[in-house]
């Protein structure tokens, strides 16, 4: 389990991360979901050690280090791989610093997108990367899978045609924490949605608690938001001078 | 061990296919160089029999030494790049592995101080090539390998890199080198961070300026030493005072 107590990071005088309380127990898939410049991608930097922070991160009660830090695995759209590097390259130098690197993971999901394995990755479409980051993070054995909006660029039949063999491969013991905007899309396969505002936590549900009150994770979030449905109808009756 | 080699084939992956097309372009535009002189030389009317023009004259009117340093830019370049982050961030894997960032720059220093090196020992081969060609020029007359050995001693350019039985300049060479290879694998670490890799600046600067010396040349040997020095303690205290990003 990852636990998060009093996490709190400062970005100069702007506050970051306030005094976060998380936890991420083995075996779920949480949605991480809040407007641009939340805290979504300093919360995952702080969990991975890539940013220092006050407070407690802790995996299964021990401090996040170099000899823990592989059970973490993360994909990220601003790329973590080596560009100059093919996959196969990539496939190599993982299993030697992996020691649970998945090859079956690797050919499977190398062949679903059909990515070429001799071929550098600077060479890559866009969609090309973020699908090459994500098939990195899913071979590394990690139990955590961290994703920061890892299909950026991506076109919905892809992207669909991934959520279905994500949830085919994941093992019970696997948990992903995916940051992403694409709330409706996600909505049917998260377990549980954590809602970031302002670098506070102000929402966290389970999406059985939200089927059984009948309410949907879209309507959750604008619920929590405070979303003012009117303000597109207000707007256009400025812009134009027409009512709608 | 076995991970430590990965990281430095890594290295190697990343930047071994443009380094040595700069050497084999580097020889090649030498060899180009030497040999158009050679050719001048011996077929000058300017020239006659008996005071063709010596062996050390040809190397420096050939300029090759300024192929060297340009081809030493080019590798420096790419080493530096090599770990560096543009758009990718391969840092965050960097900081992941089962070896620390201080074990990563400790396995590029190494393999840089041995492209380092590989330049150094091609280009004194190379050197060697090209004085034998010259003394095999039936042109200049019958030489044997004592021209060799002089030029060695009087072109500063040649002295520099195969100083003979100097070896206040031997050590210097090989400061040098692990100089800059530890310069070289810093420059990307700080680059991660946001911070400028001086250490590299000031040693190419330095390569620039005091690489040929003269025989005996003191003064410029010493200097480039204790620039090497200071060099290599800058980084290693850069990369000993860097505490893991892991709060």
């Amino acid at each position: 389990m990852i636990e998060l107590k009093k996490v709190r990071k400062n970005y100069g005088s702007k506050v970051a991360l306030r005094d976060v309380d998380l936890l991420l127990p083995r075996g779920e898939i949480v949605g991480l979901f809040g407007e641009n410049g939340a805290g979504k991608t300093t919360l995952m930097k702080c969990i991975l050690g890539l940013l220092p922070y006050d407070g407690s991160i802790t995996l299964d009660g021990a401090p996040i280090t170099p000899n823990n830090i592989s059970q973490i695995s993360f994909a990220t759209s601003e790329h973590s791989f080596f560009p100059g590097l093919s996959p196969k390259s990539h496939r190599d130098f993982y299993r030697e610093h992996f020691p649970k690197f998945s090859d079956t993971r690797f050919e499977g999901l190398m062949d679903f997108f059909e990515l070429p394995k001799n071929k550098p990755l600077k060479h890559f479409s866009v969609g090309q990367k973020n699908q090459f980051e994500v098939i990195l993070s899913l071979c590394q054995g990690a139990d955590y899978i961290i994703m920061d909006e890892p299909f950026a660029g991506n076109d919905v039949f892809n992207r669909e045609d991934f959520y279905k063999v994500l949830l085919g491969i994941l093992e019970p013991n696997e948990t992903i924490l995916l940051s992403t905007h694409l709330i409706e899309e996600v909505s049917s396969f998260i377990g549980r949605a954590v809602l970031i505002h302002r670098g506070e936590i102000i929402g966290d549900v389970s999406t059985l608690d939200l089927e059984e009150s009948g309410s949907s994770l879209i309507d959750f979030v604008k619920n929590t938001y405070n979303y003012r449905s009117d303000r597109v109808s207000k707007t256009l009756e400025a812009l134009t001078g027409k009512k709608e | 061990m076995k991970k430590y080699l990965s990281v430095i084939m890594l290295t190697a992956r990343s930047s071994i296919y443009k380094i040595f097309p700069v050497i084999i372009i580097m020889v090649a535009a030498q060899y180009f160089l030497f040999s158009r002189k050679l050719c001048l030389a011996s077929v000058s009317e300017g020239y006659v029999k008996g005071a063709f023009p010596s062996l050390e004259m040809v190397v420096f009117e050939s300029h090759i030494m300024w192929v060297l340093f340009a081809a030493f830019l080019f590798i420096t370049f790419f080493l530096c790049r090599t770990g560096c982050e543009f758009k990718n961030k391969q840092g965050y894997t960097l900081k992941r592995l089962r070896i620390s960032e201080k074990g990563v720059f400790f396995c590029q220093a190494i393999y840089n101080t041995t492209i380092y090196l590989i330049l150094w020992g091609i280009q004194i081969t190379a050197a060697l090539w090209f004085c034998h060609m010259y003394v095999n020029d039936p042109s200049f007359g019958d030489l044997g390998p004592h021209t060799v050995f002089a030029a060695f001693y009087r072109n500063d350019f040649l002295h520099s890199l195969l100083p003979l039985a100097e070896f206040g300049i031997y050590i210097r060479n090989i400061i040098l080198t692990i100089a800059l290879g530890a310069a070289s694998a810093v420059f990307p670490y700080k680059q991660r961070m946001g911070k400028i890799g001086f250490e590299m600046i000031v040693l190419t600067a330095a390569c620039l300026l005091f690489f040929k010396v003269e025989m005996g040349s003191i003064d410029f040997t010493g200097l480039m030493i204790m620039i090497c020095i200071f060099v290599i303690f800058m980084t290693i205290r850069f990369v000993m005072g860097k505490e893991d990003e892991y709060a």
